[in-house]
């Protein structure tokens, strides 16, 4: 194809360096003779009434076309008047059920929402009341446990169980020695003696 | 500017039910071609130019009797054959799921694919840099550079104004320039 003077005229104008060049692709040979016809025929395929079933069948396969159409398979006596019973039975829904929406309602989802935070909070609470009571218990029955021991068990226990360390430690807890008053230092050796001979001479009198 | 002398006794005979076929087979004779290369040029397979062609003659065939004459045959053949080449692009753009630039990528695909493709060839090149240009942009310069269409013919088939036509195309020309240098 060549283009007109007046193309090329404004084409040289804009871009001086560009080329001018014709289209490069082609077309099947005869291919515009042939398309008119081609084009007519399509028209008249659109055109025409659409072919029934039969009538498709015997274009696409006369052999099929040819054969009988009817389904060699039956079904038992009843079935379709039965068919309707047979499934409510095995569902067990009714034949007309009332349509539920699935969407949750805001205000059920807030209270129910609200029901399932209280239910966890009991929860912790009575595990945390229960864990509680466990520890009392075990602390009541080891002090029971103790008391049922002698003196001698426990003194033999200590001789053969603790080392320097723990003796101290015990003597510094158990010891019933009271702190005696300074005036105390300056006092006779022999003064509590007679005090106790005085004191017991005077109740036994 | 109304229908030509021509295009009237054309549509003469399609308006007369003995001579309506005839009347139909001479107007897409005298078109099919312009109308075919215009098509071929936007979706560059032949193939999909004949798919294209076809659909464009149908709807003329059933939308003729529609047909206003002050309007020019020509121009309203171009329109229908602009709009079914880009609707066809725009199906074959969701067919596929991808974007624009993919299927202007399977355009040059296309153009490569051609058995008379020849890389080194201007021809083959300038084709290739006008499959970069915007949709609109290439339509007006396939329009005006192989068609020589008037701006004003082009306006009525692009429902865009003269001036925007000829800005479009000067940007495409200087577009295709630079990349025709840069090759």
């Amino acid at each position: 194809m060549k283009q007109g003077k007046e193309i090329v005229d404004e084409l040289k104008g804009i871009a001086p360096e560009m080329p001018v060049t014709a289209t490069p692709y082609s077309v099947p040979e005869g291919y515009f003779d042939a398309f008119p016809a081609k084009l007519m025929q399509l028209l008249r395929q659109e055109e025409q009434a659409p072919a029934s079933v039969a009538e498709e069948l015997e274009s696409l396969s006369p052999f099929l076309a040819g054969l009988p159409r009817k389904t060699p398979f039956e079904a038992p006596a009843g079935y379709f008047n039965q068919l309707g019973i047979s499934l409510k039975a095995i569902t067990g829904a009714p034949e007309t059920g009332k349509v539920v929406p699935m969407k949750t309602p805001g205000r059920v989802k807030t209270i129910r929402r609200i029901l399932v935070a209280a239910g966890v909070a009991a929860l912790l609470s009575v595990g945390g009341l229960y864990m509680l009571q466990n520890n009392g218990n075990m602390a009541t029955k080891m002090d029971r446990q103790l008391a049922a021991l002698s003196d001698q068990e426990i003194e033999d226990y200590l001789q053969s169980h603790t080392d320097d360390f723990d003796e101290e430690a015990i003597f510094a807890a158990v010891s019933n020695e009271t702190v005696l008053p300074a005036e105390l230092d300056d006092m006779p050796t022999d003064a509590p003696e007679e005090y106790v001979d005085e004191n017991l001479i005077n109740e036994a009198n | 500017m109304g229908v030509t002398q021509e295009d009237k006794e054309l549509l003469a005979l399609y308006q007369q039910p003995g001579t309506r076929e005839k009347g139909f087979t001479l107007i897409v004779q005298k078109y099919q071609e312009k109308l075919y290369w215009h098509i071929r040029r936007l979706v560059i397979n032949h193939e999909d130019a004949n798919d294209v062609l076809q659909n464009v003659f149908i709807k003329v065939w059933k939308n003729l009797e529609n047909f206003r004459e002050d309007a020019q045959l020509y121009t309203w053949l171009y329109k229908i054959a602009t709009n079914e080449s880009l609707s066809y692009l725009e199906q074959q753009k969701r067919k596929s799921s991808v974007s624009l630039s993919d299927v202007e990528t399977g355009l040059e695909n296309k153009l490569k694919a051609d058995s008379q493709f020849d890389a080194n060839k201007l021809e083959w090149k300038l084709q290739k840099a006008i499959l970069g240009l915007p949709e609109k942009q290439r339509i007006v310069f396939n329009l005006r550079y192989y068609d020589e269409m008037p701006y004003e013919q082009m306006s009525k088939v692009l429902d865009t104004s003269e001036g925007a036509l000829k800005a479009s195309y000067h940007h495409a020309v200087k577009k295709i320039e630079e990349f025709m240098k840069q090759e």
